[in-house]
C-alpha cells in the first residue's frame, strides 16, 4: 500500500518535472538554430566586377545571394571535426590529401596544445581538408568570385573599391609581415554583409582556386607559352592599381590542394541563405 | 655493452623506417572515383593498377589545345617498343561531364583512330572531377560561351597509380616521355 502510494506520488512529481522542463529541450534547441543561424551571413546578391576577367564577357559577373560563415573556421572547430572524422587525423591523412605539414602547429593528433587557441583561424589545412569540413557542415567553400564578392564590401557599402581610405587600410594589412602569434577570430569590426576578417587575419581556400588563369610568370611581360592553355590567353587586369587583389590571385594559383601554409585556412559557404 | 648495441641498431632501423615511407608517394586510385567510360560502364580506376598510365583532362567539343593533348600522346605511344606501348594504359578525363556523353567520347577517340583496347575516356561527377583535377594539376574555368579554359597537362602514374611525374604544356620531347615510360614499364 505505502509502495504503491510512494510510487503515485513520484509518478506525479516526475509528471510536474517534464510538465516544467518540457520546454527547455526546445528552447534550447531554437537557441542552438538560432546561433547556427547567426553564425552564417547572407550576402549579395550583387554584382562583381573580377579582378582579372576571364573573358570580355566577364568584366561583370552577376553574383546571386549566398550564406557566407562570419568567421572564419577556428581550431576548436577543426578539432571538434577531426574528432568526428579520424581519417583527417594529422597522423591518419593520406599524403594524397595533405602534406606533412598539416595541423603541424597543434601539439597532438586531437590536442590542441599551448601554441593553438581555440578561437585562432586554424591553418595548416589543405583544400581536400578544408572541402571535407565544409561538406560535414552540408556546405562547401566559397568561390572565388562569391569570395571576392563579400571581399570587396567595406563597413558601410557593398562596393568599398572606390572607397580610397578603405582600399589603402586593406593594403596597409596586406604590407604588413603575418603576426608571429595569430589573433582570434572576430576582433575586427564586420564588413557591410556582416562577415569578418575577410583582410588581414589569414589567406582563404576557395572552391575553385585551380581556376585562376595566371600564366607562370605574368611579369615579364613575353609571349605566354600558348600551348599552356586554352582559351582567352591575354588576361588584363581591371583595376591596376588593387594590388591586394593581384596578390590574393597569385596566392591563389601557386597552390596546389594537398598544400598547408601557416597562413592559410578558410570558411565555409552554402548555395541557400538562411532566412534573413 | 649488449644493450646499447640494440638500442642503435633500433634507432637506426626506426630511422630508416621513415625515410622509406617518406618516399612512398600516395596513389590517386584512393580518390576511387566512379568513372563511366566511352562504352557507359562503370570503371574504376583500379583497371590500371599494374599499368604505368597516361593521365589527362580533355571534353569532346574542345578546339584547340584537347586534340593536341591527345596526338601529343600518341605521338609519345609511337616512340615506345610494341612490348612497352601494350603495357602503357591511357586515361582521357572529362573535363565537362554536365555535357559530354559516352557517344561523344567515343566519337573522339575513334575521330583519332587511338587504340580503344588501351585508351580508356571517363566521366565522373563535378565533384570527383574537380577532385581529380585538383591532384593532376589540372587548372580549368567555364566560360560564358560554353567552352572550357583549361591548361595543357598530363600525368604518368606508375603501375600503382603513383604520380612518377606531370608533363606541364606540350613542349617535351615525345621521345624523352618514350625513354621516361620505359623505365617505368621496366621497373617491378
Amino acid at each position: 500500500m505505502r509502495r504503491c502510494r510512494l510510487g503515485h506520488l513520484l509518478g506525479r512529481a516526475i509528471a510536474v518535472l517534464v510538465f516544467i522542463a518540457g520546454p527547455v529541450p526546445v528552447v534550447i534547441g531554437a537557441v542552438a538554430q538560432r546561433s547556427l543561424v547567426e553564425a552564417v551571413a547572407v550576402v549579395g546578391p550583387g554584382v562583381l566586377k573580377p579582378f582579372y576577367p576571364p573573358s570580355p564577357r566577364e568584366a561583370e559577373i552577376s553574383v546571386p545571394a549566398f550564406g557566407l560563415d562570419r568567421l572564419p573556421v577556428t581550431n576548436g572547430d577543426f578539432l571538434d571535426f577531426v574528432r568526428a572524422h579520424p581519417k583527417w587525423r594529422r597522423d591518419r591523412v593520406s599524403r594524397l590529401f595533405a602534406d606533412v605539414r598539416y595541423l603541424e602547429h597543434w601539439s597532438l593528433p586531437q590536442v590542441l596544445g599551448a601554441d593553438a587557441h581555440s578561437r585562432q583561424p586554424v591553418v595548416n589545412v589543405s583544400w581536400f581538408a578544408a572541402e571535407a569540413y565544409c561538406e560535414a557542415q552540408d556546405k562547401r567553400l566559397p568561390t572565388e568570385t562569391q569570395w571576392e564578392f563579400a571581399a570587396a564590401a567595406s563597413e558601410t557599402g557593398s562596393d568599398g573599391r572606390s572607397d580610397m581610405g578603405w582600399r589603402m587600410q586593406v593594403l596597409d594589412w596586406y604590407a604588413r609581415p603575418a603576426a608571429k602569434v595569430l589573433p582570434a577570430v572576430g576582433r575586427r569590426r564586420p564588413n557591410y554583409w556582416g562577415v569578418h576578417d575577410l583582410h588581414g587575419l589569414i589567406w582563404e581556400w576557395v572552391l575553385d582556386f585551380n581556376s585562376s588563369m595566371v600564366s607562370e610568370d605574368s611579369r615579364e611581360g613575353k609571349d605566354e607559352d600558348k600551348t599552356k592553355f586554352c582559351g582567352a590567353g591575354a588576361l588584363a587586369a581591371s583595376e591596376k592599381d588593387d594590388y591586394a587583389s593581384f596578390m590574393r590571385i597569385a596566392f591563389r594559383s601557386s597552390l596546389e590542394a594537398a598544400f598547408t601554409t601557416s597562413t592559410l585556412g578558410f570558411r565555409c559557404a552554402t548555395d541557400i541563405p538562411p532566412s534573413r | 655493452m649488449k644493450r646499447h648495441l640494440r638500442l642503435v641498431v633500433f634507432v637506426l632501423l626506426g630511422l630508416t623506417a621513415r625515410v622509406v615511407s617518406a618516399d612512398t608517394a600516395p596513389s590517386i586510385y584512393e580518390l576511387s572515383p566512379v568513372l563511366t567510360d566511352q562504352d557507359a560502364k562503370s570503371m574504376s580506376l583500379d583497371v590500371f593498377r599494374g599499368y604505368p598510365t597516361i593521365v589527362s583532362m580533355v571534353y569532346a567539343t574542345c578546339p584547340y589545345t584537347c586534340p593536341r593533348i591527345i596526338s601529343t600522346i600518341q605521338k609519345i605511344e609511337a616512340e615506345v617498343p610494341e612490348k612497352v606501348r601494350s603495357r602503357v594504359r591511357v586515361l582521357l578525363v572529362s573535363l565537362d561531364p554536365a555535357h559530354d556523353t559516352p557517344e561523344s567520347m567515343r566519337a573522339v577517340l575513334l575521330r583519332h583512330k587511338v587504340d580503344v583496347t588501351r585508351w580508356r575516356f571517363g566521366l565522373a561527377s563535378d565533384v570527383e572531377t574537380r577532385h581529380l583535377a585538383a591532384v593532376l594539376g589540372v587548372k580549368y574555368r567555364s566560360t560564358p560561351d560554353g567552352d572550357i579554359n583549361h591548361n595543357a597537362v598530363f600525368t604518368v602514374l606508375d603501375h600503382d597509380g603513383r604520380v612518377a611525374r606531370r608533363f606541364e604544356g606540350l613542349k617535351t620531347p615525345p621521345a624523352d616521355v618514350a625513354r621516361f615510360l620505359n623505365t617505368l614499364v621496366n621497373t617491378p
